[in-house]
C-alpha cells in the first residue's frame, strides 16, 4: 500500500510551525525529574562486506550530554540457516562485524546480546531485504537576500528514487557531507618546538603539513524516513538536506553522499515515531507522547523496556560534488566571501631566534605565517591566530578519496 | 380587605404604586398605644385611624405581637417604632407602607442620562403596565365544567424586542412554577380561582399579574428589560430559579452577560463564558473544546437550533464559531440532561437561534480588530413572521501582518460563519421555523497548501398545540462537518486529504400536561454518514495514489419518556428514561480478530463484506436521567440527580486537545460504545432575598469504553484503525461552588471547582496497557479551578469588567531520560501524564462604554476596550522536545503571552 503519511505530516509541521510563532515560545532547561536508566540498542547489518555495527548504550539524564557506553558485552548475529556471526567491541560500546561477514538478501537475522552482568537481549528475527537504488541527488540554490547579504539564501538537497520494486516501500535515509575550506592566512611554518620549525609545503612531499585546505565532513543529525507516494513505488524530490549559505560551506566544493537503507512496515513505523517524537513541534495539537519500543527485549525478564532496533538492509548509496559555480544561475555568488572573517596580520618585530620565547607564550593561540627577513618588513614574525592560518581546527586537512578536484 | 391588598400590591411592580394615589391622610400627631396586640391587629387599628395603608403578606407578620407606643412626627418614624422589635422591614411610598421580611428593598437611583420625562416612553410604558395591574380573567365563565384544575399556558417575551424569553420562571402563588420552553412557552395546572402569576428571568424585571382563573386559558407575558428602569422598587422576593428547578447542573450564558465578560482580540464569546463556569474547563488558551465535568472534549453534544455542530471553533479554537449577535438563548448541562437528549456523555450545549423581531425591521453590526459582523431581523408578517440573518467574518488578515515571519504574513487565515433563521408564530403557540447554520475556516500552510474546515447545520422544527394540554414536537435536522487539505508543494506529490461526517436527525416529542406531571414522550433518529478519509491526487502532474477509507454508516435511534412531576410545593421529581439502540450498517467491509487477542496483523482472521443496510453490529440500552429538588426553605434547596448516558460516536485524536486532522469514528463491532454514569447532589440557597445565589455541587462520574491509543497511533487514512485503538475506563470527580451576585452595581460571580479525571488502560497485553493499567489523570485534568467574574456599574454608561482565572497545571508527559540513536538524540517518556505544567493565571480587564439610552434615539452602541492578561503572564501551554543540531531541546509555548488589548465597536438599529 502506498501511504502519504510523511507528505501531510510535512505539511502539519509547516502548520505548526507557522502557528508556533504566533505564540510565545521559550527555551527552557531540561529538568531531570525521574530518571529510567535502560539499555539502548542501534544494529544493522547490511549486504555488503564487513558491513553490520551494533552500538550499545544506556539512557542518560536530560542535563548529561553524552550515553554511557555498555562495555564488554557479547553480541552476535544468527542466521535461520544456521550461522552464527560474531562481532567484536572495536570501540567502548562499538560492536563491529567481523570483515568475512557479508549479509545475504532475503535471510533472517536475529541479534543476539549477553550483558557483562549476564543479561540476555534478543532481537525479533529480521529478514534483510533490498534497498531500492537512488536515481539522483540534487541541489538548488534558493536565494533569501538579507539586509547583511543580498546574496544570502540556502542550498536544498533532494532525493529522487524512482525505481523502487515491489514489496519494500519504506526507508531510512542518511547523509554525509563534506566540503572543502579555506583559512584566509595560512599558515606557512609549523613550529617544532624551541626554535626549531619547518616549512609546510604545498603539493609537495609533505601534503599533511599544509595547513591551508581542509576537508570537513557533517552527519544528518535527523532521522529522516519516507515512504514510497509514487505509482510505481518511489519518491521524488525528499528535501534530505539544506544549508546556509551563511555558514560559508559552499565556498570551494562541497560533496554529498546520501545513504538509504529499506525498512519493513513495523521498522518504518519505530523510525517514524521516533522521527515525530524528537523533530515535532508541538503546539495547540502537539502529538501524545510515550514509549516506543523496537524489536529487542529482555529474554528473561519481557518487562524490562529495551529502546533501539535491530535492521538488515542492503544499503545503497549515491555521491554527488558541487562546487559554487554551479550555483551561478540560480543567483549564488561568493562575493569574495572568506570561510572566516579575520583581522589585519599581526607583526612581532623580533629576532628569528627568539621565536621559541614567543612560540612558547602564544604557541597555543597563533600560527606563523612567515618571516620577515627586512627587506618588505621589518625583520620579525608575521603570524595570525589560528582560527585564521589553521584549517585543521576545522577538518581534516587530508584530501578525501572521493573528492574529485 | 386585607388580603386584596397584600395580593395586589406585593406582586405589583413599584412603577404601578407610583401611579397609584391612595388617600392616607397625613394629619398629626401620629401615634399608637399598643400592648401584646398582634401585628395584625395593631396595622388594623393603624390603617383604621386612616394613618396609612400596609401592603404585607399574612404569614410574615402572624409571628409578631407588639407592645409599646410612639407619638412621632413623620410617618417613617412611626412604622420604624412600631416595627422595631420585629424583624420587618419597610419602604413608604406617599402613604403606602410595604413591609417586607429581608431588607431587600432599595430605591434605585435615577439614571444620569434619562432625558426629560414629556419625551421619555418609559412613562408610556407605565401607563400600560398600569392597566394590567387589574384582575385579569383568563377563560370562559360560561363553560360547563367549574371544578378541577385548569391549564393555563402562553408566551412569555421581551417587550422591547418581542424576543421569546426561554427559561423564564413562571409560578403560581409561588406554589407551582415552570420555565419556559425554547419557544417561550410555559403552561402550568392550577386550581381555578385567585392567584398571583409570577415571571422572573435574569435581566429581566420580575413581572406579576393578578390573575382569576376560570377555565383553561392562555395569557401571554411581556417582561422589560431590567436596565430600563426609573424610581422603580424591585421586589425581587421570588427570583429563585435556580433553587426551585429540579435541575441542576445548568448554566445559562446570559448573551447580556457577554458584554461583560472581557473579550479575547474584541470577540464575544460563549465559550469564554462557559469557561467561567464551575466544571467546565479546556486544556488551555487556544485549544479546541471544553471539558465538562471531568470529560473529553468529544463527550460534549453541541446543538445549533437542535443540528449538531461538530467542531464551532474558528480558527483552531481562538473563537467560537457561535456569533453572540444572533444567539437567542445558550444553555449548558453539565448534568440533568433531559431525557430528549442524548448521544453523548459529558454535556449538553444548547444554542438556540434568536427569532426575528416580528414587530420592526432591526439590525445589530460590530467590529473587533478580528472580525466584522452584522445581523438583521426582518419581519414578514407583523407580530407572526420573521427572519434573521447574522455573518461575522475576518474583515482583514492586518493582525497577522504585524508579524514579520513571511510564513505567518502569508498564512492568510480567513473564517466566516453565517446563521439565517425564519420563524412563524400562528397562534395559540404554534410555531414553525427553519434555520440554517456554516462556518468555515482556511488557513494557507504555505504559498501552495491550503488547510480548510467547514460545518454546516440546517433544522426545522414545528411546535403545535393540540389541545391545551398536548403539544407536539418535531424537529428535522441536518449537519455535516468537513475538513481538507490541499497540498500541490511538489506537483508530482500534489494531493487533497480530507474527512466528512454528516447526520440527518428527526424528533418527535409529545409534551402532556397533567395536574402536576409534566410529561413528555417521544421518539428520535439519528443518521449518520462518515467518510473517514480520502486522499486523491490534484493538478494534471499528480503521481500520488488515490486511496479512500470506505464510508461508515450508523443509525442511532431512542425513545424517551420523562415525567417532570411536582409531588409538593417542596418536592419536583424528574424521572426520565431514554432507550438508545445503534447499528453500525453495513455497505462496507469490516475486519474480524481472533477473540481473546490484541487485534493485530497477528490476530486477524478475516475481512467481510457488509451489503448494504445490513447490520454489522447492534448495541442498546437504557439511559436513566433522574432529578430530585427538595426545597428546605424558601431559600433554600437540595437536589440530586443521576443520568446514563450512552455514546456511538467517537473523536480519534492522539493530541491533548481537538486537532486538525481529529476524524470521528461510528461504533461498531470492534468500538464499543462510551458509556457513562453521573451523580451529583448540590445545595442551593439564596441569600439576601434571591439576589445572591450561592450553590455547591457535588458529582461523581464513571465512564467506560474510553479510546485511547498506542505509542505512535496512525490515525489518518488507517482501514485498520482498530489495531491502535484501546479502549478503557475512567472517573471523575469534584465538587464546584458558585456564588452569584445578580444585582447591584457591583455583580459578576466567583467559581471553585475542584475536579479529577482519571483513566486507566489495563490489559492483559502490554501494547493494551498504559502505564502499566494504573489509573492515570487525563491531559486536561486540573484539581483547582478559580474563576471569578466581576462587573461594576459605574454609571449607566459607564462599566468596568475583570475577569481572573487560575488553575493548576494541566498534567503532560515529561521525559525521563535520553538516549542517541542514529547520531541523533531522543528522549524517552514512561509514564503518560505523571508531570504538571506551572498553573495557570490570567486577569482580564475591560471598560464598556454605551451610547444615550434614550429610547427614541435611532440606534444605540457601545465601545468596549479591553485587556486579555493584563499581567502578561506566560501561562505554558505545552512543553515539546525537539532536536536542535541533534541535541534535544525543551521548550515551553505559552499561546498568549503578553497582554493583549482590542477595541470593539458595537452598534444596534
Amino acid at each position: 500500500m502506498l501511504r502519504t503519511k510523511t507528505i501531510s505530516l510535512n505539511v502539519f509541521q509547516g502548520l505548526t510551525i507557522s502557528l508556533i510563532l504566533l505564540g510565545c515560545l521559550e527555551r527552557v532547561e531540561l529538568n531531570p525529574l525521574d530518571f529510567d536508566n535502560l539499555l539502548v540498542v542501534e544494529g544493522l547489518i547490511t549486504n555488503q562486506t564487513g558491513g553490520g555495527m551494533v552500538k550499545l548504550s544506556r539512557t542518560f539524564q536530560l542535563d548529561q550530554d553524552n550515553p554511557e557506553p555498555v562495555e564488554n558485552a557479547l553480541v552476535w548475529v544468527i542466521s535461520a540457516s544456521g550461522d552464527s556471526i560474531n562481532f567484536t567491541e572495536e570501540r567502548p560500546g562499538q560492536y563491529q562485524v567481523g570483515s568475512g561477514f557479508t549479509g545475504s538478501i532475503g535471510e533472517r537475522y536475529k541479534l543476539l546480546i549477553s550483558s557483562s552482568e549476564g543479561d540476555q537481549y534478543a532481537s525479533d528475527w529480521v529478514e534483510m531485504i533490498n534497498t531500492p537504488p537512488i536515481d539522483s541527488v540534487y541541489a538548488f540554490f534558493d536565494l533569501k537576500p538579507t539586509t547583511i547579504n543580498g546574496n544570502a539564501g540556502s542550498f536544498n538537497f533532494f532525493v529522487d528514487s524512482r525505481s523502487a520494486q515491489s514489496g519494500n516501500q519504506h526507508y531510512r535515509l542518511e547523509w554525509t557531507a563534506t566540503y572543502e575550506l579555506e583559512v584566509p592566512n595560512p599558515s606557512r611554518f609549523q613550529w617544532l618546538g624551541g626554535n626549531d620549525f619547518i616549512a609546510r609545503e604545498f603539493g609537495g612531499d609533505n601534503p599533511e603539513l599544509q595547513v591551508q585546505i581542509c576537508w570537513q565532513t557533517d552527519t544528518s543529525s535527523q532521522i529522516l524516513v519516507n515512504e514510497s507516494v509514487l505509482p510505481a513505488g518511489g519518491f521524488a524530490e525528499f528535501p534530505v538536506h539544506s544549508v546556509d549559505s551563511e555558514s560559508r560551506k559552499m565556498l570551494r566544493g562541497y560533496s554529498i553522499e546520501v545513504t538509504q537503507y529499506a525498512l519493513t512496515p513495523e521498522s518504518f513505523d519505530y523510525w517514524s515515531l521516533l522521527a515525530e517524537s524528537t523533530q515535532q513541534v508541538g503546539f495547540l495539537f502537539d502529538q501524545q507522547v510515550g514509549t516506543v519500543r523496537g524489536n529487542i527485549s529482555n529474554i528473561t525478564n519481557p518487562d524490562e523496556i529495551v529502546l533501539g532496533i535491530f535492521d538488515a538492509a542492503e544499503k545503497v548509496s549515491f555521491r554527488r560534488q558541487y562546487h559554487p559555480l554551479d550555483f551561478r544561475d540560480q543567483g549564488y555568488r561568493r562575493n569574495g566571501q572568506k570561510f572566516v572573517d579575520c583581522a589585519d596580520q599581526e607583526f612581532l618585530n623580533s629576532a628569528p631566534d627568539s621565536l621559541g620565547y614567543f612560540m612558547d607564550q602564544y604557541g597555543e593561540e597563533y600560527e606563523i605565517a612567515f618571516f620577515s627577513e627586512g627587506i618588505i618588513a621589518p625583520p620579525g614574525i608575521i603570524y595570525f591566530r589560528k582560527e585564521c592560518s589553521n584549517c585543521t581546527l576545522y577538518g581534516s586537512n587530508q584530501q578525501p578519496g572521493f573528492w574529485e578536484n | 380587605m386585607r388580603d386584596w391588598k397584600m395580593n395586589r400590591i406585593i406582586f405589583a411592580t413599584m412603577t404601578l404604586l407610583s401611579v397609584f394615589k391612595l388617600a392616607c391622610q397625613d394629619q398629626p400627631p401620629l401615634q399608637f398605644d399598643f400592648r401584646n396586640t398582634p401585628l395584625l391587629q395593631a396595622i388594623g387599628t393603624l390603617e383604621e385611624q386612616g394613618i396609612c395603608n400596609f401592603y404585607f403578606q399574612d404569614h410574615w407578620i402572624s409571628d409578631y405581637t407588639i407592645t409599646g407606643q410612639a407619638r412621632t412626627e413623620t410617618l417613617a418614624d412611626l412604622i420604624s417604632t412600631l416595627l422595631s422589635s420585629t424583624d420587618l422591614h419597610f419602604v413608604l411610598i406617599g402613604q403606602k407602607v410595604i413591609l417586607t421580611p429581608t431588607p431587600i428593598i432599595q430605591t434605585l437611583e435615577v439614571g444620569t442620562d434619562i432625558p426629560d420625562e414629556s419625551q421619555n416612553p418609559i412613562l408610556d410604558q407605565r401607563m400600560i403596565n398600569r392597566e394590567r395591574v387589574e384582575v385579569l380573567q383568563i377563560g370562559d365563565k360560561d363553560e360547563n365544567e367549574t371544578v378541577g384544575p385548569v391549564v393555563l399556558s402562553g408566551i412569555v417575551r421581551s417587550a422591547e424586542s418581542n424576543q421569546p424569553i426561554v427559561g423564564a420562571l413562571v409560578s403560581i402563588d409561588r406554589k407551582f412554577s415552570t420555565t419556559t420552553d425554547p419557544q417561550g412557552g410555559y403552561r402550568l395546572e392550577v386550581p381555578r380561582g385567585f392567584h398571583e402569576l409570577i415571571v422572573q428571568f435574569a435581566g429581566m424585571k420580575l413581572r406579576s399579574q393578578r390573575i382569576e382563573i376560570l377555565a383553561d386559558g392562555e395569557l401571554h407575558i411581556e417582561m422589560n428589560e431590567e436596565a430600563i428602569q426609573l424610581e422603580d422598587i424591585m421586589i425581587s422576593a421570588t427570583e429563585d430559579e435556580n433553587i426551585s428547578d429540579v435541575r441542576m447542573g445548568i448554566a445559562t450564558l446570559d448573551m447580556e452577560q457577554l458584554k461583560n465578560v472581557p473579550k479575547v482580540l474584541g470577540e464575544n464569546d460563549i465559550v469564554q463564558v462557559a469557561l467561567a463556569l464551575p466544571g467546565v474547563q479546556n486544556v488551555g488558551e487556544g485549544a479546541s473544546g471544553l471539558n465538562v465535568r471531568g470529560g473529553k472534549t468529544d463527550q460534549n453534544l453541541m446543538l445549533f437550533n437542535n443540528a449538531t455542530v461538530y467542531n464551532p471553533f474558528h480558527f483552531f479554537g481562538f473563537f467560537s464559531a457561535f456569533n453572540a449577535d444572533v444567539i437567542g438563548t445558550s444553555e449548558l448541562y453539565k448534568s440533568s440532561i433531559p431525557a430528549s437528549y442524548g448521544g453523548r456523555l459529558s454535556s449538553l450545549l444548547d444554542v438556540k437561534l434568536k427569532k426575528g423581531n416580528v414587530q420592526k425591521f432591526s439590525g445589530k453590526g460590530g467590529i473587533s480588530p478580528v472580525t466584522g459582523q452584522l445581523s438583521l431581523e426582518v419581519p414578514l408578517i407583523k407580530e407572526k413572521m420573521s427572519i434573521i440573518s447574522g455573518i461575522r467574518g475576518t474583515y482583514s488578515d492586518w493582525l497577522l501582518n504585524q508579524v514579520k515571519d513571511e510564513t505567518i504574513k502569508n498564512s492568510d487565515p480567513s473564517f466566516f460563519d453565517v446563521a439565517t433563521g425564519i420563524h412563524l408564530d400562528y397562534g395559540n403557540g404554534n410555531t414553525v421555523y427553519a434555520s440554517i447554520y456554516h462556518s468555515r475556516d482556511r488557513f494557507k500552510v504555505t504559498t501552495d497548501s491550503l488547510y480548510s474546515y467547514q460545518n454546516l447545520a440546517a433544522s426545522l422544527g414545528w411546535r403545535h398545540a393540540i389541545s391545551k394540554r398536548l403539544l407536539l414536537q418535531t424537529t428535522l435536522t441536518t449537519s455535516q462537518y468537513a475538513f481538507d487539505i490541499d497540498y500541490d508543494v511538489v506537483a508530482e506529490e500534489a494531493f487533497s486529504y480530507g474527512f466528512e461526517v454528516k447526520e440527518t436527525y428527526g424528533q418527535l416529542a409529545l409534551n402532556y400536561f397533567l395536574n402536576q406531571h409534566e410529561l413528555q414522550v417521544g421518539f428520535d433518529s439519528k443518521l449518520y454518514d462518515v467518510l473517514p478519509g480520502f486522499f486523491r491526487p490534484t493538478g494534471g502532474d499528480s503521481q500520488v495514489l488515490e486511496e479512500e477509507i470506505e464510508r461508515e454508516r450508523g443509525l442511532e435511534s431512542s425513545f424517551f419518556v420523562s415525567d417532570d412531576y411536582a409531588i409538593s410545593s417542596k418536592l419536583t421529581l424528574y424521572t426520565g428514561l431514554r432507550f438508545s439502540f445503534f447499528s453500525a450498517l453495513g455497505g462496507r467491509s469490516a475486519n474480524f480478530y481472533e477473540p481473546g487477542q490484541p487485534r493485530s496483523e497477528d490476530s486477524f482472521t478475516e475481512t467481510i463484506s457488509f451489503p448494504d443496510h445490513k447490520t454489522i453490529q447492534k448495541y442498546s440500552g437504557p439511559e436513566v436521567r433522574l432529578s430530585l429538588k427538595y426545597s428546605t426553605s424558601a431559600y433554600a434547596s437540595i437536589k440530586a440527580s443521576y443520568s446514563k448516558s450512552r455514546q456511538y460516536i467517537h473523536a480519534l485524536s492522539n493530541n491533548v486537545s481537538i486537532s486538525p486532522t481529529d476524524t470521528w469514528k461510528l461504533s461498531d463491532h470492534n468500538f464499543k460504545p462510551q458509556l457513562s454514569d453521573q451523580f451529583s447532589i448540590g445545595y442551593f440557597q439564596n441569600l439576601k432575598d434571591n439576589e445572591i445565589e450561592a450553590s455547591i455541587e457535588a458529582y461523581y462520574k464513571t465512564f467506560d469504553n474510553l479510546l485511547d491509543y498506542e505509542v505512535g497511533a496512525d490515525l489518518i487514512l488507517n482501514p485498520n484503525l482498530e489495531t491502535d485503538v484501546i479502549q478503557g475506563e475512567g472517573f471523575a470527580y469534584g465538587a464546584e461552588l458558585l456564588i452569584k451576585k445578580k444585582k447591584g452595581k457591583l455583580n459578576g460571580w466567583m467559581s471553585y471547582t475542584y475536579s479529577r479525571s482519571q483513566q486507566s488502560f489495563d490489559s492483559q497485553f502490554v501494547e493494551e496497557t498504559i502505564n502499566g493499567g494504573a489509573h492515570f489523570p487525563t491531559n486536561f485534568e486540573k484539581p483547582h479551578d478559580i474563576s471569578i467574574v466581576a462587573n461594576y456599574k459605574h454609571t449607566r454608561r459607564f462599566s468596568f469588567s475583570m475577569n481572573i482565572n487560575y488553575s493548576t497545571g494541566r498534567p503532560i508527559t515529561y521525559p525521563t531520560a535520553k538516549y542517541e540513536l542514529s547520531g541523533t538524540e531522543i528522549v524517552h517518556f514512561s509514564d503518560r501524564n505523571s508531570f504538571r505544567l506551572p498553573d495557570y493565571f490570567r486577569i482580564d480587564l475591560s471598560v464598556n462604554i454605551e451610547g444615550s439610552h434614550r429610547v427614541k434615539k435611532l440606534g444605540h452602541s457601545y465601545w468596549s476596550f479591553s485587556i486579555y492578561n493584563l499581567t502578561a503572564r506566560k501561562n505554558v501551554y505545552s512543553i515539546f522536545f525537539a532536536n536542535n543540531g541533534g541535541d534535544i531541546e525543551g521548550y515551553e509555548l505559552s499561546v498568549l503571552g503578553t497582554a493583549i488589548p482590542s477595541i470593539t465597536y458595537n452598534f444596534k438599529f
